[in-house]
């Protein structure tokens, strides 16, 4: 018996492992810096920005359009596409505003690059460091060249993966690449855009959006509705746009955020396993 | 509010009048805000606005008309601190105070201006340095790549206890001299090459001079001359005797001890 207990208590002590966690790889610590990145602040900016654009002014000059003397009288004159058009063109005059909408997109597309660019320049300094035991000569702006490039040659498979349609924008940055396609893929960017360009205006896919408006306007006009409950519901629909774009805008970022996560997760893999040369040889 | 000032200013007119016009003030520049970025629901936004202008005056209607909408949580968020960013950077520096948070609005109080440059110019990676080096850092002509490296290397700067005279050659040699620090990181922080370096670092930057550790001279030099001699003499002494107090001790046990045996 007391044998058995001797044998017992031997097993126990040799053949037992240690009881803490094996200390993670270097790749399982760049990754887990990686999911670490948070990118929430820059869905709050883009909220304020969105709300700060849609004013009761505004609101004021489209209902003014609509229901003034001229506005009224096109609406008991012309055909429904022809009213259509022109309830579209008041709302885009009066509250979308287009420059201002384009300069907004513009501050929102800035906010996104400057967070990813804080979030990648932190991440090369972690990434440096655990490539550094493989590639002890490897300097930072040598590091950043290569994954530049990694992640050029990445980006179309890791859009195409998530159902995104990549735009195609030469000379920028892969950051700037995921944004445009994630708010393309959302409907959010205009054909300008879609081409290519990058500064061209942002529609906030409010084509859609606009529609509901039309019909509640002519309803409000030949129903003999009171212009104050008319004013009222042109309100609620204005917030609804603004809301509806708000959606969309934290929808495009969702997607642009997923999809630089998974690009920069393949990237850090395929800097890791030494396949950075195959890569930027065969794009060559 | 504006009813309690009523209260107040009727029970001590005197008192209380300038108060009155302070907020009927902060008021109506509340609304001249509003109609310049406006806001969806203009009855929420204004008293906001109205407390911010009351709580921080000239600086939160600057702050305002800068950065637009997104500075009234900003300004609610960070105060201050945060005015007077808004107030000179206007939307970049709502992109700042988003990303680094409050660490921005400490190093912009610690600091100064030159921070919140600084950490627009290099993001992430400048707020990093800046909380490990403070001022030294701040005068850096350097890449933000550059940036990045002098944050690894952060940790053998600060032990080699001589960071204000490296930071020194940086804001001379820029980009230069960080590319040669983390090149020779594993021998230039060692002593006597860290003096020769920082006592003359242009040849080293352009190759006429070579970083080698000389086991006679340099290194051990400056080991002999951090070494307390008269410690270590006293120390070998003092080993010395007990050993010799040992020894004696048990010569003479083994004669004896075979003497009884036999």
């Amino acid at each position: 018996m007391g044998l058995a207990r001797g044998i017992v208590a031997a097993a126990v002590v040799f053949a037992g492992g240690p009881l803490a966690d094996p200390a993670p790889s270097l790749l399982d610590r760049s990754l887990r810096h990686l999911r670490t990145q948070n990118f929430t602040p820059l869905f709050d900016v883009a909220r304020q920005r969105l709300e700060g654009h849609f004013t009761r002014d505004r609101e004021r000059a489209f209902f003014e359009s609509l229901f003034s003397l001229s506005g009224k009288w096109k609406a008991l004159s012309r055909g429904p596409e022809a009213y259509d058009r022109f309830v579209r063109r008041s709302f885009e005059r009066t509250v979308l505003v287009p420059d201002q909408l384009a300069r907004l997109g513009q501050a929102i597309r800035q906010d996104w690059v400057f967070g990813l660019a804080a979030a990648e320049n932190r991440l090369l300094a972690v990434l440096c460091e655990d490539l550094r035991p493989a590639r002890p000569e490897l300097t930072l702006p040598e590091l950043r060249v290569e994954f530049d490039r990694v992640a050029e040659s990445l980006l179309p498979s890791v859009l195409q993966d998530l159902g995104m349609n990549l735009v195609s924008m030469a000379g920028s940055e892969a950051a700037v690449v995921i944004l445009t396609s994630a708010l393309g893929s959302a409907g959010l960017l205009g054909e300008a855009l879609l081409a290519g360009a990058a500064g061209g205006p942002w529609t906030f896919g409010v084509g859609l959006a606009v529609g509901l408006l039309v019909g509640l306007v002519i309803d409000c006009t030949a129903g003999e509705a009171y212009e104050e409950v008319a004013q009222l519901k042109i309100h609620l629909q204005v917030t609804e746009v603004r809301n509806r774009m708000i959606d969309d805008v934290y929808e495009a970022l969702a997607r642009a955020v997923i999809s630089y996560r998974v690009l920069q997760e393949r990237c850090i893999r395929a800097l890791f396993e030494g396949r950075p040369h195959e890569l930027t040889s065969a794009r060559r | 509010m504006s009813l309690l000032l009523l209260v107040v200013s009727l029970a001590v007119p005197g008192v209380t009048g300038p108060l009155l016009a302070q907020s009927a003030a902060a008021r109506r520049i509340a609304r001249e805000i509003i109609e310049v970025f406006g806001r969806e629901t203009i009855e929420r936004a204004e008293p906001r606005i109205a407390r911010l202008v009351e709580e921080y005056g000239e600086e939160a209607v600057r702050a305002l008309r800068r950065a637009g909408p997104p500075g009234v949580e900003v300004l609610e968020k960070f105060g201050s601190t945060g005015a007077k960013i808004l107030g000179r950077w206007g939307e970049e520096g709502v992109r700042l105070l988003a990303v680094e948070g409050e660490a921005a609005g400490a190093l912009m109080a610690r600091l100064g201006d030159e921070a919140v440059e600084f950490m627009i110019r290099h993001p992430g990676a400048g707020r990093d340095l800046l909380e490990q080096f403070g001022a030294q850092a701040l005068r850096a002509p350097v890449s933000t790549s550059s940036v990045v490296t002098l944050n690894r290397l952060s940790e053998p700067i600060r032990s080699s206890g001589r960071s204000a005279e490296i930071f020194g050659v940086i804001e001379r040699f820029g980009d230069r001299a960080c590319e040669f620090l983390w090149r020779n990181k594993g021998t230039v922080f060692a002593g006597a090459l860290l003096a020769s370096f920082l006592a003359d670092p242009r040849p080293y930057l352009e190759g006429v001079k070579q970083l080698v550790v000389e086991p006679a001279s340099g290194v051990l030099a400056e080991a002999a001359r951090r070494t307390n001699w008269t410690a270590l003499g006293c120390g070998s002494v003092m080993a010395l005797v007990a050993l010799a107090t040992v020894l004696v001790r048990r010569k003479p046990a083994a004669p004896a001890a075979s003497r009884e045996h036999a």
